[in-house]
């Protein structure tokens, strides 16, 4: 491999590690992937019920009601689904982060691995 | 011969009684209104008391837990519609009630779970399309603080999932009432009264069965509920700023 083509491969798979890395931080560090919804944000929002009965004491015992996030999230690991989800970190960054590594090894090596 | 005939002809009565104890204790449920937001009113429960409507499309209603070895899933929705009847002498001391969670609103974030869920194989929503809670008391009422707003208490009910009825006691259940006019209230017309509960449901309770509950859907799930309801329905109360098109059929907001 050319001293060219291995720069490329090393830069390229870094870049591409490193992003999708500093997308999961960007977006909340999620463990897995989601995409927004409308839908669960707007059912989030503090609506005029949930006002109306602060300060009557009906979270009291139990605690607020629980929420699961509506918002965009790259995650770490993909979901074990067969959808958009399945997109993370690792399934994106680690073929890069692998390529990367494939550049960076020593090619005296790799043809001393095949002498051998 | 005679011995082993009577034995078995108490075991088949027996059978029998349990059978048609459970038919009467599932009873049909109560109809969707034509908009699909509210049910219709029994005639024998309206006379109880002071109807309140749930009220879909707002806040969230129902929210669920599956902790699982494998994975975590949380879903929650706001499509619940249904009713409860407040009693004349407290409004907490509920005399009826009933309300339907559509399947097919469960939101978990990823869409093709949500469609999973659904499935056959899950909770059989074309099948079974609603999970359905037909409130029959509220025990062990006690009120909560001093403004006399609200109460605490134990939800005795049959809870259907997946065609399966269940009799189940949800205790510490709170109950909370808001005079209509309330200026926080603003928006919503009507008295309103809520319902905040947490409970657990063993899916095998309710006939679901599946290979990957165990591994990656948790056996049992912890479901939290808060119900807001008012005395107008909400065919009448003026649109949710959250309304859109996509939540009105219940279908996925992406697909």
């Amino acid at each position: 491999m050319g001293p060219i083509r291995r720069a490329l491969l090393i830069l390229g798979g870094l870049a591409i590690a490193s992003q999708a890395i500093a997308l999961c931080g960007a977006t909340g560090w999620a463990g897995f992937t989601r995409y927004h919804s409308e839908e669960i944000v707007q059912m989030n929002a503090p609506g005029e019920l949930e006002r109306a009965f602060a300060g009557t004491g009906l979270n009291d015992s139990i605690g607020r009601m629980s929420k699961i996030d509506g918002r965009f999230a790259f995650g770490w690991l993909p979901s074990p689904t067969l959808g958009p989800e399945a997109l993370s970190v690792l399934t994106i960054g680690g073929p890069a982060a692998i390529l990367a590594l494939v550049g960076l090894w020593p090619a005296r090596a790799r043809r001393h691995g095949r002498e051998g | 011969m005679l011995t082993v005939r009577r034995p078995l002809a108490a075991a088949l009565g027996a059978l029998a009684l349990t059978g048609l104890s459970l038919t009467a204790l599932a009873g049909p449920p109560a109809a969707k209104s034509p908009s699909g937001k509210s049910l219709v009113i029994p005639e024998a429960h309206q006379k109880l008391g002071t109807v309140y409507h749930a009220l879909p499309g707002r806040d969230r209603q129902v929210f669920f837990d599956s902790d699982a070895p494998v994975e975590r899933i949380k879903g929650q929705s706001n499509q619940v519609i249904g009713y409860c009847i407040a009693g004349k002498d407290n409004p907490a001391n509920l005399k009826a009630g009933e309300w339907h969670l559509p399947v097919k609103s469960m939101r978990t974030g990823n869409r093709t779970r949500d469609r999973h869920l659904t499935e056959a194989n899950w909770l059989n929503a074309p099948a079974n399309p609603d999970v359905i809670f037909a409130l029959k008391e509220v025990k062990d009422l006690a009120a909560q603080g001093e403004g006399g707003k609200t109460w605490t208490g134990t939800l005795v009910g049959e809870m259907t999932i997946n065609g399966v009825t269940k009799l189940i006691s949800i205790e510490k259940a709170t109950i909370a009432s808001v005079a209509g006019g309330d200026d926080k209230a603003a928006g919503i017309k009507g008295d309103l009264l809520a319902i905040r509960c947490k409970h657990q449901v063993a899916l095998a309770d309710f006939n679901v069965k599946n290979p990957n509950i165990g591994s990656k859907v948790a056996d049992t799930l912890a479901l939290e509920t808060t119900l807001y309801m008012s005395t107008v329905k909400p065919e009448d109360q003026p649109s949710p700023a959250s309304e859109s098109p996509e939540k009105k059929d219940g279908a996925p907001d992406r697909k």
